[in-house]
């Protein structure tokens, strides 16, 4: 029977197997519990863990690239494939040149075999041919320039870059195609001086800007009058905004960044490995949603030009996609923390008349939230003699111009919780109802410390004591239903230590949903509202003096210069109008943000989407 | 609507006064465009030397009878003497040597031994048309179908024939597909969704991938967009909850005049404000996507009619019922494909046609019949068809179960209906064993002239300037409108 209950999986034993395994502890044996029986041989297996990660660690890292190369001694037979396929082989061909590509007094074929060569030679036959310099062979070296010049000016000088012959295109320029070509020979071969000789062309050093008899002459540009604009590359655009939010890791070397799929199935790369796009993972079957949006190549065929297409999924992704508002987020955090000026230091609204002349922010609406402290009664269950605090620093509100206060102790709250004070100065977060109705309160009430004595949660109103929690290093739902409430009636949320104020930090979190109406139970609800207190705290205290100077910070951390007085008028209408909504419909601050950071993550958000991030000109 | 509204906007059109107050970025570009569409296709038809790079709906050269196009195309090239060309003869010889010349694409396997089909033909409907014993759904709507029997690309290769049939030349990459074309010379009717739409296969791209659907040498403007081929079927079409609707509109706005003010320093970029106009075309898409590819409301009868409640042609015919819905919303060409080349039946012709039949047959019938009984056949032109037929003669593999055939681009079937085609026709003729088109050949560049002229284009008139050269979809290759199949 012991060896029935032992041999049958854990979560189907019955109760009686578990507890005669429960008698017999001993059948029960694994690694760690070994040496209570056998001392000598978990000494035994610890020696045997010790030698396998010793081996381990001798394991070397696998850092070699699979490649082909070609064994000595075998002169390979290639045949004519039909169709190109390779399971239809027809006759025998031997190495030989592009035959249209050689002069009629020089020979059109390698040597099958190169006998100072321990292999064929073949490949450094060929490698030789394309490389050489008298005469330089006359389609490698042309068509080498041709994609350097197309990378930099956005078009080719042959448009066709992989096909130089009847079926492609004749070159625009094939005066400068062969000049660039010889000079990249003459320099040996260095793509730097090639690079070098393009962008220091006055051809490339243009503007972009049209002129008027430049655009009837030429409207393609085809002679280079202007610079062409271009859209940045889709590794270019993610590394940009990694670049901005300051998360870019300019690392070089080691392992891709791997793939990952987010919640809807779409690959990304892994956001925890910010490094430069170079260094994605590129599986033909999983392309990254936001580098193919932008036209990366599918890597199922050889691509020799990338098309720029503009098609409005890739406004969806620049949109909604979450790789560009999470990054939009931490640029705005980073624009707050490098313009120096916070939103907690000293309301001034001069200085943000400064920064944008005309604006004129909405007043945040009233806030029914009060944080105090102040006694509870023991008999009422009623809190008496409410005091409110009177500072605000740091995110936190308290009685005392620091922390702790000799009088009041560690009394403070904050967004989500706070700290009690001594025995006689619980914390108190105190919702005043607007109008007359029910509420029902819904929360979560957590303290952290096994040490000093917990603490005692407890929402009071007029009527007493609506419920009380008793808590020490857990978490206790703190549901409250349907309290009668009238207009200006206070629900008291208030937080007391026990005997003593130490360790006694806790979080505290409730939504209040009020509704207008009594209502009879089972009656739908109309038109309640759901107070968020942590949503509450930041609408309070949240000041907003440094707002524009933040946002002409963003402006010159995205787009490199300071909005123009046209860009001035439109925020001084759209700033504004978007707090207005936030105060309106405060839930949209759910995801954690503020009023003024989430105003700025769009203004970030939008920056990089304009026509000016992502073209070059 | 607000309160605020003035009662002077009452009369205005409905998707004006939407587009002014609800719509992004106080639509300049896309007021612009709707206006255009108000002026009842204002916008001259296409002009030579003049390429436009915008989506305005544009006059056509004479009456249209097509507005939008669905076209299924079945890549592989479905084996037409067990489909669609019944060949007693080739019944008769079966087992025989053929004695004309075959050109094979599989040397290794290639026999001249015929073969006959191993599936039964019969009249249908009124019109009598032959169809095989694998096609029972087509068949119940074989009068509003004209079949064509004498398709020739003169090519046995995939690649060459497909790039044909879409780019106009045998073989040539880079030139903009018939639906580019269409969106060129016609704009858009939609101004919520994009004019040309691929639906893609679960499995992944066709051969050929995306030249399918490339813009080739014309603006991105006119390229193919591809819906996902499961859910979500467009990524990242909705914003998270808290940037939804009013606040992403506001952003957008923002993003509009920030923009704005950049054109005046960069006059006369179309592609600037082609990118523009792509994110009202998203903003609005985010509302008319959404609508469109959601089928469940689609009542039991029309799920069933699509073959949606059998499992082996769910995934074909929820793609055909999004086309019907797309259409029906606007779009100009919607294409949907397959993974790969599922009628490539090289081996095992007798088990593995069946299968994709199975797939396809009920679907494909069903949007027919769909289309009809809601009045938009007249006005929907239906493309069903591969790029090249199948040889008549044995691709050898040893045991005659897994006999297949070959490539065949001499002769093959593909069919077309609605949108001004006359249905309960069968055209054209291949030899007595299906091997070549004999009678009033059908090349792509007819099929390419015919469709234009359905839309009330010119085939010779729509161009596009590329190379120093003035492009046609035909490439000026020899192209008549075959006005035979003109109802």
């Amino acid at each position: 029977m012991l060896r029935s209950a032992y041999e049958s999986p854990v979560d189907k034993r019955t109760e009686e197997q578990k507890m005669l395994l429960d008698k017999h502890p001993s059948v029960n044996i694994s690694p760690g519990v070994l040496y209570q029986y056998l001392p000598e041989a978990a000494e035994e297996l610890k020696k045997f863990d010790a030698t396998i990660a010793e081996i381990r660690a001798k394991k070397p890292a696998e850092t070699f690239l699979q490649a082909l190369s070609e064994p000595p001694g075998h002169l390979p037979v290639t045949k004519l494939l039909h169709r190109g396929d390779l399971n239809q082989p027809t006759r025998e061909i031997s190495p030989g040149k592009l035959s249209v590509l050689v002069d009629e007094t020089s020979s059109k074929h390698f040597n099958d075999d190169d006998p100072s060569l321990p292999t064929s030679g073949r490949r450094l036959a060929f490698a030789k041919w394309l490389t050489q310099t008298d005469p330089p062979n006359p389609l490698f070296v042309r068509a080498m320039v041709n994609r350097v010049w197309m990378h930099h000016f956005g078009k080719a000088i042959v448009a066709t870059p992989g096909d130089f012959g009847k079926l492609g295109s004749p070159p625009t320029h094939p005066q400068l195609l062969d000049w660039l070509a010889l000079d990249w020979i003459e320099h040996g071969w260095s793509f730097k001086h090639l690079h070098r000789r393009i962008l220091l062309s006055t051809a490339y050093r243009q503007s972009s800007t049209r002129s008027p008899t430049g655009g009837s002459i030429d409207p393609d540009n085809r002679f280079y009058g202007r610079r062409d604009l271009q859209r940045i590359d889709a590794e270019v655009l993610r590394d940009s905004v990694l670049a901005l939010s300051g998360e870019l890791k300019p690392e070089l070397y080691g392992a891709p960044i791997p793939l990952q799929e987010d919640e809807a199935g779409q690959v990304r790369l892994d956001p925890a490995q910010p490094r430069r796009s170079l260094y994605a993972k590129w599986r033909r079957t999983q392309p990254v949603a936001l580098l193919q949006a932008f036209d990366a190549p599918v890597m199922g065929v050889l691509c020799e030009s990338r098309p720029s297409s503009t098609v409005a999924p890739q406004s969806l992704m620049m949109m909604n996609n979450e790789f560009l508002l999470e990054q939009s987020e931490k640029i705005a955090k980073r624009v707050v923390s490098q313009s120096g000026i916070s939103n907690t230091a000293t309301p001034n609204s001069e200085s943000f008349n400064q920064a944008v002349p005309g604006w004129q922010l909405p007043t945040a609406p009233a806030s029914p939230w009060r944080y105090g402290t102040g006694t509870l009664h023991k008999e009422t269950g009623k809190v008496e003699g409410f005091s409110e605090f009177l500072q605000k620093t740091q995110g936190r509100s308290h009685p005392g111009v620091q922390v702790p206060d000799a009088t009041t102790g560690w009394v403070f709250l904050t967004e989500s919780g706070g700290h009690p004070g001594n025995p006689a100065y619980p914390a108190i977060r105190r919702w005043i109802a607007p109008e007359s109705g029910t509420v029902e309160i819904s929360g979560s009430l957590s303290h952290g410390s096994q040490n000093g004595d917990g603490v005692i949660g407890s929402v009071s109103s007029k009527l007493g004591q609506a419920g009380s929690w008793r808590i020490q290093a857990g978490s206790v739902s703190t549901a409250v239903a349907n309290l009668a409430v009238e207009a200006g009636d206070a629900i008291d949320l208030v937080l007391e230590c026990g005997q003593n104020e130490t360790s006694d930090s806790f979080t505290w979190t409730v939504k209040i949903t009020w509704n207008p109406v009594a209502r009879q139970p089972g009656e739908p609800a109309k038109n309640s509202i759901v107070f968020d207190s942590a949503i509450g705290f930041r609408l309070q205290q949240e000041d907003m003096s440094a707002l524009g100077h933040q946002i002409i910070a963003a402006w010159k951390h995205i787009l490199h210069r300071a909005p123009s007085d046209e860009e001035l008028a439109v925020l001084a209408r759209f700033v504004p109008a978007q707090l207005e909504l936030l105060y309106r419909e405060p839930q949209r601050l759910s995801n954690g943000s503020t009023p003024t950071l989430q105003v700025l993550t769009n203004i970030c958000h939008m920056l990089l989407n304009t026509n000016e991030f992502l073209y070059a000109d | 609507m607000t309160d605020s509204m003035h009662d002077d906007e009452l009369w205005m059109p409905q998707r004006r006064r939407w587009l002014q107050h609800i719509g992004m970025g106080i639509g300049a570009i896309a007021l612009e465009l709707m206006l255009a569409q108000e002026a009842a296709r204002g916008q001259p038809p296409v002009i030579k030397d003049k390429p436009h790079r915008d989506l305005h709906p544009r006059a056509t050269h004479f009456e249209p009878k097509a507005k939008a196009m669905i076209s299924l195309f079945q890549h592989g090239g479905p084996s037409h003497m067990d489909l669609t060309d019944p060949k007693p003869e080739l019944t008769k010889f079966h087992g025989t040597d053929y004695q004309g010349d075959v050109g094979f694409s599989f040397v290794n396997q290639a026999s001249k031994k015929l073969l006959g089909s191993p599936f039964a033909f019969a009249p249908r409907g009124n019109c009598g048309t032959e169809l095989s014993e694998l096609l029972p759904h087509t068949s119940g709507v074989i009068d509003e179908i004209c079949l064509i029997r004498s398709m020739h690309t003169g090519n046995n290769g995939h690649e060459v024939s497909i790039r044909y049939f879409h780019g106009g030349i045998p073989g040539i990459l880079g030139r903009p597909t018939l639906g580019s074309w269409l969106t060129y010379a016609l704009g858009s009717e939609s101004q919520d969704l994009p004019a040309y739409m691929v639906l893609s296969d679960p499995g992944g791209h066709p051969v050929d991938g995306v030249t399918n659907w490339s813009n080739g040498f014309m603006p991105a403007l006119f390229q193919g967009t591809v819906l996902r081929p499961k859910e979500p079927r467009i990524f990242n079409l909705q914003p998270p909850p808290h940037l939804a609707g009013q606040m992403q509109q506001q952003n957008l706005e923002l993003l509009h005049e920030i923009n704005r003010q950049h054109t005046f320093r960069h006059p006369e970029e179309p592609e600037l404000n082609a990118r523009m106009a792509t994110y009202e075309l998203a903003a609005r898409m985010q509302l008319a996507a959404t609508d469109a590819l959601d089928i469940s409301k689609e009542t039991q009868a029309t799920l069933n009619l699509y073959g949606i409640d059998d499992p082996e042609s769910r995934e074909y015919g929820t793609r055909c019922l999004l086309a019907r819905r797309l259409i029906e919303r606007g779009v100009r060409f919607v294409q949907l494909f397959h993974s790969g080349q599922p009628w490539d039946h090289h081996d095992s012709i007798q088990k593995n046609l069946p299968a994709i039949c199975r797939k396809t047959d009920k679907p494909v019938a069903g949007l027919v019949a769909d289309l009809k009984q809601r009045g938009l056949l007249d006005s929907t032109l239906v493309h069903w068809g591969g790029e090249i037929g199948r040889l008549p003669v044995t691709q050898d593999h040893g045991s005659p179960d897994r006999a297949g055939r070959d490539h065949n681009g001499q002769g093959f079937s593909i069919w077309l209906s609605g949108g001004g085609i006359k249905g309960g026709m069968a055209f054209g003729k291949t030899d007595e064993f299906g091997h070549k088109a004999v009678e009033q050949l059908v090349t792509p560049n007819d099929f390419q002239a015919t469709v234009m002229h359905l839309f009330g284009l010119d085939h010779t008139k729509v161009s596009f300037p590329y190379n120093n050269t003035q492009q046609f979809i035909t490439s000026s290759r020899p192209a008549r409108v075959v006005r035979e199949l003109l109802a």
